[in-house]
């Protein structure tokens, strides 16, 4: 979940004629529509068709419980990462910070650490019988403070997902007009008051948005949470799905998540405000760089600190329970299987997404009055405010459901087929695809298609000859964001693999779920070190651009 | 006086034969508001139309109907007697015909200057020819391999220009060429764009604000005000005998005397002028280069001066209490005159007022 954006015209896109969109847009993309309205709908046609059982899953006291649990952890796991990202954001863009820019970019890897295996790693060295503990049980310390329940789980999830909000932050701040704090300051304002009464209220749109993806991460994660032993709903789901199909009860349970993960986009469309800071871009000038004095070193500390907690003391842990393991005599077979696993539902995820995001892009980007363009927007993005989970779980429903419908006709191909779990990441991650490819359709001048038009070409063509090229950027980097976010994905890995197909994250989490740290190690690595790869290149190459 | 009736405001100019353009009647809304408000406009074909409005007045619009990318909400379009678009008929831009040079120039920045020039033409034998012809046309040969961003501006203008033409358009549409070149530069790729569209011998329709672009390249200017055609005529027309006080006023620098009128004249300082028939307030325009110092003539202070090297400018003001102004050559000296005698070079133009109208 990282490039979100629910796009909003920034500013009024023309379009060519005003009357339908070409048939080579249009009909692919009332199809994306079409499949992304599948697990929503589903879900609600499920829970309607028993309303007893539903409404007594939704009232029972437990789920109250379990929805206000969700909501504190969301709530905790956000203001912590804010504490972390905002000043980790402006001392790597706006200060004189020694490495800045390679901390920076270091800054952004944890989104490479799945929070399962953060939440593994920790249990493996603070939990009650980890490294720490271990080595503190000759000096007499008997018991560690719990590493258990809520403080656990919200400080790990926060240390993992921060980089949702830096990233977010980053670009805002040094995009930041200067000439508006050199006002406040030539108004006599000192340096915190103008932070605080001019930068602060400018990075509003960026706080609520970066906030938004750490809590809808916190409300869909399952890993972390099952790990550390807190109960929140998309736990709770699972544990049912697990002891059976409770269809009606599990859908409506799913249906509450629903609802809390659209009041938090609600929340972020608040907070975000009513008004928008164009800001009149002086464009020249980068924004200004304050010297820190002799709280420079000690900042540098706290950062390279925050980097060897998040990034090396991680590596540090695999790489040590990886040797353990070889040394005990841990077989490795089966972790390059799980590797090429991993490669190829990435890979196809990317291919699907980034396929299914085209003609909704250049709907959104070039046909914003056609009247069906944001109803196929809304649904493109069902798989942002949807947990990984529910979707999941509303594919095998709804797979299962057909199948015993259509009987023969379907024999079974689809449940358990990889063409079902490429099509849960594909619906998950679009909007990350759909992002990057708006944005660089935006960037394109229309009147670039209406030249070609102009010059005879029919609108296939053009989609082929000017579109997509100048696109392809944009186009590639949602590619590398959907690959990345796919090989880290757990729920629906977990749900809807076939049979003998095990890719890293099931791998790593059939051990780390046993407490096998040693067997979870290597696959772990692998996975960290093949996401943080095209983490890595989309940082460069964001800045190159 | 002249004794010419006001060209009624949006009366299409009628050319003889099939017209290239053919537009009646054009009105486009965006949000409820009208950008064009029933455009009528012929173009002959070979000849060089350009449309002169302020930002707003709809001019871009009414480019874009003509070359398919929007669609009119009422109203017709014809080329050379060919329905493309209104009561029910649509030609999408693809199959118009109709080149068009954008303010951005719109280069595709993944091609090279000579595959942009190619874009347009089938793949075939003619084509390199036809790429080399209209680079020799628009002078670029040389460039041909260049990557799109390694060009000037008046390269880059000149490409589109050479991408727009080699399909051989039956009309080409330039909307404010010159809006994104040096001011240095416009005057010399203004004589260049004309030689080239001359040679080209394309029927063309340009797009400016800028009314001396206008008046200096177009064989016939249609001024455009809130997406009508105000006036429509050559510039000589248009500057001289402006067929309405907004056109008056809003080509060239106009001074305007709003005085009473009465039994078909209006009494100015200059001496009486016949009044439209029925007015009781008239609006008298004149330029500041059509007043003249002379030995005799009505009487005036001066109360100013600017030099400004090509020329200067008095300000003066009469017994009746207007004031002029006055543009004079830079050769005169003014240091301690205060009275001048002024006539006039030609008759003004007289305009009816309606007395709510006067400001």
């Amino acid at each position: 979940m990282t490039a979100r954006m629910i796009a909003l015209p920034v500013r009024r896109a023309p379009l060519i004629g005003h009357g339908w969109p070409p048939a080579v847009i249009l009909l692919p993309a009332l199809l994306v529509g079409a499949l992304c309205a599948i697990p929503p709908v589903y879900l609600l046609v499920r829970a309607g068709q028993s309303p007893e059982a539903a409404w007594e899953a939704v009232a029972a006291s437990s789920t109250l419980g379990l929805a206000l649990r969700t909501a504190a952890f969301a709530a905790g796991a956000t203001a912590v990462a804010t504490a972390i990202a905002l000043p980790l954001a402006w001392l790597t863009t706006r200060t004189d910070l020694p490495g800045r820019r390679v901390l920076g970019i270091l800054a952004a890897l944890p989104l490479a650490v799945p929070s399962y295996i953060a939440a593994m790693l920790a249990v493996s060295a603070f939990g009650p019988t980890g490294l720490l503990q271990d080595a503190l049980a000759p000096l007499g310390v008997e018991r560690l403070p719990s590493i258990y329940g809520y403080p656990g789980a919200t400080l790990v999830l926060a240390l993992f997902t921060y980089p949702y909000l830096l990233l977010t932050l980053r670009p805002a701040l040094l995009g930041l007009d200067p000439r508006l704090e050199e006002t406040s300051r030539g108004l006599g304002s000192g340096r915190w008051t103008t932070f605080r009464r001019v930068v602060l209220p400018q990075l509003r749109p960026s706080l609520a948005a970066g906030g938004l993806l750490v809590a809808l991460y916190a409300i869909s994660d399952f890993g972390a949470v099952a790990l550390l032993r807190y109960d929140t709903l998309t736990r709770a789901l699972f544990v049912r799905y697990e002891s059976g199909f409770d269809f009606s009860g599990a859908s409506a349970l799913a249906l509450v998540l629903i609802s809390i993960a659209f009041a938090l986009i609600a929340i972020e469309l608040w907070a975000r405000g009513e008004r928008r800071y164009h800001g009149t871009r002086g464009g020249s000038r980068p924004a200004s760089v304050a010297p820190l004095g002799r709280w420079r070193w000690p900042a540098f500390g706290l950062v390279s600190g925050l980097l060897a907690l998040v990034l090396a003391l991680p590596l540090t842990l695999l790489g040590y329970w990886l040797v353990r393991g070889l040394a005990a005599g841990e077989a490795l077979h089966g972790v390059g299987a799980a590797m090429l696993d991993s490669l190829t539902a990435s890979g196809l995820a990317a291919l699907v997404a980034a396929g299914a995001a085209i003609p909704v892009a250049v709907l959104s980007a070039r046909h914003r009055r056609f009247a069906l363009t944001q109803p196929i927007e809304l649904l493109s993005h069902s798989g942002f405010a949807l947990p990984g989970l529910v979707v999941a779980l509303a594919l095998v429903f709804a797979a299962l459901h057909g199948e015993s419908f259509a009987g023969g006709l379907f024999g079974g191909w689809l449940y358990q087929s990889l063409g079902l779990l490429v099509a849960a990441y594909a619906l998950l991650f679009l909007p990350q695809a759909l992002g990057a490819t708006r944005a660089s359709l935006l960037q394109i001048s229309p009147s670039m298609e209406e030249a070609a038009s102009g010059l005879g070409r029919r609108p296939w063509q053009v989609l082929g000859s000017i579109t997509l090229p100048l696109a392809s950027r944009g186009i590639a980097v949602g590619m590398a964001l959907v690959f990345l976010t796919t090989m880290k994905e757990l729920p629906a890995t977990l749900i809807l693999s076939p049979i003998g197909f095990q890719p890293l994250a099931a791998q790593v989490w059939g051990a780390a779920s046993e407490a096998f740290f040693a067997r979870a190690a290597l696959p772990a690595l692998l996975l960290v070190l093949l996401s943080a790869l095209p983490l890595a290149l989309l940082t460069l190459w964001r800045r190159d651009a | 006086m002249p004794e010419r009736a006001p060209t009624a405001a949006h009366e299409a100019h009628e050319v003889p034969g099939t017209p290239a353009l053919r537009a009646r009647g054009l009105v486009r809304s965006f949000d409820g508001v009208r950008a064009l408000d029933g455009l009528d406009l012929d173009v002959a074909a070979g000849e060089l139309c350009v449309i002169l409005g302020a930002s707003g007045s709809g001019k871009t619009t009414a480019l874009r109907l003509i070359a398919g990318f929007e669609r009119p909400d009422e109203g017709a379009i014809e080329l050379f007697g060919e329905r493309v678009a209104g009561e029910g008929a649509y030609v999408p831009p693809e199959r118009r015909g109709v080149g068009m040079v954008f303010q951005d120039y719109a280069l595709f920045p993944h091609l090279s200057v000579e595959d942009n020039v190619a874009y347009g033409l089938p793949r075939g034998a003619g084509r390199a020819a036809r790429v080399r012809e209209v680079l020799e046309l628009t002078g670029l040969v040389g460039l041909d391999g260049r990557a799109v961003h390694e060009l000037s501006g008046g390269e880059q203008q000149r490409t589109a220009l050479a991408r727009a033409l080699a399909p051989r358009p039956r009309l080409l549409l330039l909307d404010e060429p010159f809006s994104n070149l040096d001011p240095s530069l416009r005057a010399r790729v203004r004589g260049e764009l004309r030689e080239i569209l001359r040679r080209a011998g394309t029927t063309t329709i340009l797009v400016t604000h800028d009314q001396e672009e206008a008046l200096s390249i177009a064989d016939r200017v249609a001024f455009l005000w809130e997406g009508r055609v105000e006036q429509y005529g050559t510039p000589r027309e248009i500057y001289l005998e402006p067929g309405t006080l907004r056109v008056a006023e809003s080509i060239g620098d106009a001074m305007v005397l709003r005085l009473p009128a009465a039994g078909g004249t209006v009494r100015t300082p200059f001496g009486d002028l016949p009044a439209p028939p029925g007015a009781s307030r008239c609006a008298v325009v004149i330029r500041p280069e059509d007043v003249l110092l002379r030995e005799s003539g009505t009487p005036a202070e001066v109360c100013g001066h600017e030099f400004y090297g090509h020329d200067q400018m008095l300000h003066v003001r009469l017994a009746g209490g207007e004031e002029l102004r006055v543009r004079v050559g830079p050769g005169e000296e003014f240091a301690g005159l205060d009275r001048v005698a002024l006539q006039l070079r030609r008759t003004p133009a007289v305009f009816a007022e309606s007395p709510a109208a006067t400001r």
